[in-house]
C-alpha cells in the first residue's frame, strides 16, 4: 500500500520546523545574552567571609550597571578560609574596575535575589592584571543589624534616664524658686532688690557714658591728640570723609614707595615722595590737613595687611613730616598729618576715583576747609 | 462489542506495555521506508495543530498576566511579572500545555481512526496478510507526534510571552524594550531545553496510548465515539502523570546544558 511521497506536506512541515528553529535558537541566544555567555567578558574574582546565599547565575553590577553574572562559587578548602566568587564581568568595564575596587553582596527586590555590587576603584589606581582578584566587603547580615539596633537602643535609653534625672533636678530647683528660697528666688521675689539693681545698671549706663565722653575729650586734648591724629585712631572712616572740605590727593603704587611686602621706602620712593612734597606745598593752605592712606590686597590675614599698610603709612608720613616738614606750621603750631592703614579693606566713604587706581598704593590725601579755598 | 474484541492488540496495561514495546522495534525500520507516512502524520499534527496551539498560548500568556499583575501589583512588585510569567511558561505551563493539546487532538484523532479501521475490519485484513498493525500504523504516528511536540511547545511558549506582551502593553506601564529585557533573566539554557524536549515523551506515549484505545475499540458505530472519548481521557492522564514522573529526572541533570554550578574547592 506503497503512497507517493507528499511533497507538498513535507514542505509545509519544512517551513513550520524552521520556523518553530528559530523561534527556539533566538530564544536560548537571548538567554544565553541575559548570563553573559555570548558577550565578551573577563573573569574577575572576589574572596568573602561569607557569601550569604549567594549562588552562580546571580548578577553583577558596576557601579549599579548590569555587568556581568557570577560564573561560579569556590568553597574554601578549610575550615575559616574564604569563599571564592568567580565573576564574569563584561570587557567593555574593565576600565572601570581598577586594583582597589570593592565587592559587596547585597539584596534586591521581594524575593531577595543577591547581587554582586562592585564599587570602581579611584581614577589614578592601577588597571587590573591578569587573574585579577578585588577586595571583598563583608556582609552585613539581619541578625547583626539587629544586635548593633539593640545595642543603639540601650544607649539612646540611658541618654533618656540621664536627661529624666537632669530634669527632675531642674525641677526642684524650679519649685524652690518659685517658693522664693535662695537667692534666685528672693531676687525673682523681691521687688526692692530688683528696684535697686535696676537703679544701679542704670547708673552704670550713665558713668560709662561720661567716661567716654571724657575720654573722646581728653584724645581731642593737646599734646595728647598728636598721638591720636598721628596714628589715626580716632575715626578712621571720617578721616576720608570730610563733606566740607576741598580734596587734592596724590596716588603712589605701592611698589615704586617700598620693597614687595616690606614699610621700608626705596631711593625711587623717596624721589616720588619728594615729588609729592613738592606738590603738597603747592596745594597746602595754613589749615589744610594731611592724611596719608595704604591700601593692599591679595594677603589672607587680613591682620597682618593691616599692620603693613599702617607700617607703610607711617614711613611716608615720617618721612614727609621730618624731610620736608609738612607737619610744620611755625614755633607754637603744627599741621595734622595722619597716616593710616585700611589693609585689603577701602572704606565706603573713598572718593569714587580711588576705583580706577591700583589696588596697591598709597594716597596722600590733603583736605583744606572750603572757607580757607574761596 | 467490548474493547478487544478485534484481537489487535492485547487489552490492559500489558496489551499497552507489549504495543509500545513493538513500536519501539519497529522505529528503525519505519524511519527507513515509511519516511512518506511520517511526514503525513507530522504535518497533521505540527502544522494543522500550530493554530490551535498559537491561540492557546497567547490567551494562556495574557490570561496568566492580567490575574497575577493585580496580586503583584499591590505589593510593588510587579516589575517582577515578565521574569515570573516566563518562568512559568517555559519551564511548566508551555510544555504541559501544549502536551494536553496534542493529548485531546491528536488522542480523539488516533484513537477514532483505529476505531474505524477495527470496525471496516482493515485491523483483521493487515493481521490476516501478516501485516505488523504497531509498525505499519502505530510507530509513524508515534514518531511523528514525538517530534511535532517540541516544535509546538516552542511555539506556544513564544505564543505566551507575545500575549504577556500584549496583555502588559495595553495595561501595564513597561516598554517593550524593558519587558524583553526582564523576560528571561532567571531562566538558563539548562532549564529550558529538557523542559521542551520532554515534550517529545509526551507525544510518543499519547500517540502509542491513543492508538491502543483505538486498536482495542469495538466494531459498532459507537464504539468509535467511545474509543475517541478514552483516547482523549487516557492521553491526558499519561501527560499528567509522565510530567510528574519526569520532574525528578530533569532536575538530577547535571549543568550539562549551562545549569547551576556549585563547585567544592
Amino acid at each position: 500500500m506503497a503512497r507517493s511521497f507528499p511533497l507538498r506536506k513535507s514542505l509545509l512541515s519544512l517551513v513550520f520546523v524552521s520556523v518553530a528553529l528559530g523561534m527556539g535558537g533566538f530564544t536560548l541566544s537571548e538567554i544565553g545574552r541575559r548570563h553573559w555567555r555570548t558577550q565578551p567578558t573577563f573573569a574577575l574574582k572576589a574572596r568573602f567571609a561569607a557569601v550569604g546565599g549567594l549562588e552562580a547565575g546571580h548578577r553583577v553590577r558596576v557601579q549599579g550597571i548590569d555587568a556581568g553574572v557570577v560564573r561560579r562559587i569556590v568553597a574554601p578548602g578549610q575550615p575559616g578560609a574564604a569563599v571564592e566568587v568567580v565573576m564574569d564581568v563584561d570587557q567593555a568595564l574593565r576600565n572601570l574596575v581598577r586594583v582597589d575596587a570593592v565587592a559587596r553582596i547585597v539584596s534586591e527586590g521581594l524575593v531577595g535575589a543577591r547581587v554582586v555590587e562592585i564599587t570602581p576603584g579611584r581614577p589614578d589606581a592601577p588597571a587590573l592584571g591578569g587573574n585579577p582578584v578585588i577586595a571583598a566587603e563583608s556582609i552585613v547580615a539581619p541578625s547583626d543589624l539587629l544586635n548593633q539596633a539593640g545595642r543603639s537602643l540601650a544607649r539612646i535609653d540611658e541618654a533618656a534616664t540621664a536627661a529624666r534625672k537632669a530634669l527632675d533636678q531642674l525641677a526642684t530647683v524650679a519649685q524652690a524658686v518659685n517658693r522664693g528660697e535662695g537667692t534666685l528666688g528672693k531676687l525673682i521675689h523681691d521687688q526692692e532688690l530688683y528696684n535697686r539693681l535696676n537703679q544701679a545698671a542704670k547708673d552704670g549706663d550713665r558713668a560709662l557714658v561720661d567716661l567716654d565722653d571724657n575720654l573722646q575729650a581728653l584724645k581731642e586734648t593737646w599734646p595728647v591728640s598728636r598721638y591720636f591724629h598721628r596714628r589715626a585712631y580716632l575715626d578712621r572712616e571720617r578721616l576720608l570723609y570730610r563733606p566740607g572740605a576741598e580734596r587734592s590727593s596724590r596716588s603712589l603704587p605701592a611698589e615704586d614707595l617700598f620693597e614687595t611686602g616690606r614699610a621700608v621706602l626705596t631711593p625711587t620712593g623717596r624721589a616720588r615722595l619728594d615729588q609729592v612734597a613738592s606738590w603738597f606745598k603747592t596745594v597746602a593752605r595754613r589749615s589744610s590737613e594731611l592724611v596719608v592712606a595704604s591700601f593692599t590686597e591679595g594677603d589672607p590675614d587680613p591682620d597682618r595687611a593691616e599692620i603693613l599698610t599702617q607700617e607703610q603709612a607711617d614711613s611716608v608720613r615720617d618721612y614727609l613730616v621730618t624731610r620736608h616738614g609738612v607737619g610744620s606750621l611755625g614755633w607754637f603750631k603744627s599741621r595734622k598729618v595722619a597716616a593710616v592703614g585700611f589693609g585689603a579693606q577701602a572704606p565706603q566713604v573713598a572718593d569714587s576715583s580711588s576705583f580706577e587706581q591700583p589696588p596697591r598704593r598709597v594716597e596722600i590725601i590733603v583736605f583744606t576747609p572750603a572757607r580757607e579755598v574761596r | 462489542m467490548r474493547p478487544g474484541d478485534s484481537g489487535a492488540v492485547g487489552s490492559g496495561v500489558g496489551g499497552l506495555a507489549r504495543l509500545g514495546l513493538a513500536t519501539c522495534v519497529a522505529v528503525p525500520g519505519v524511519c527507513l521506508r515509511r519516511a512518506g507516512d511520517i511526514v503525513r502524520e507530522f504535518e497533521w499534527v505540527a502544522v494543522h495543530g500550530s493554530g490551535v496551539v498559537l491561540a492557546a498560548g497567547v490567551c494562556v500568556g495574557a490570561a496568566a498576566w492580567l490575574q497575577t499583575h493585580r496580586l503583584l501589583a499591590q505589593h510593588g512588585a510587579e516589575s517582577t511579572l515578565p521574569s515570573f510569567l516566563a518562568v512559568a511558561v517555559l519551564v511548566e505551563i508551555g510544555p504541559l500545555l501544549a502536551g494536553l493539546i496534542l493529548a485531546g487532538r491528536a488522542g480523539a484523532g488516533l484513537a477514532a481512526e483505529m476505531a474505524a479501521m477495527v470496525q471496516n475490519e482493515e485491523i483483521d485484513a493487515r493481521l490476516a496478510l501478516g501485516t505488523n498493525v504497531a509498525a505499519g500504523l502505530v510507530a509513524p504516528r508515534a514518531i511523528a507526534c514525538m517530534f511535532a511536540v517540541p516544535f509546538l511547545t516552542i511555539v506556544l511558549d513564544a505564543a505566551a510571552l507575545g500575549g504577556g506582551f500584549l496583555a502588559e502593553s495595553s495595561s501595564g506601564r513597561a516598554s517593550a524594550a524593558l519587558y524583553w529585557s526582564k523576560s528571561l533573566v532567571f531562566l538558563e539554557p539548562g532549564d529550558v531545553i529538557p523542559a521542551t524536549l520532554k515534550t517529545a515523551v509526551f507525544g510518543w506515549l499519547v500517540a502509542t496510548s491513543a492508538c491502543w484505545t483505538g486498536l482495542n475499540a469495538g466494531r459498532s458505530t459507537q464504539d468509535v465515539g467511545r474509543a475517541a472519548i478514552r483516547g482523549v481521557v487516557l492521553s491526558v492522564v499519561v501527560v499528567f502523570v509522565s510530567n510528574l514522573i519526569m520532574i525528578p529526572f530533569i532536575q538530577a541533570l547535571p549543568g550539562v546544558l549551562g545549569g547551576r554550578h556549585f563547585l567544592p574547592g
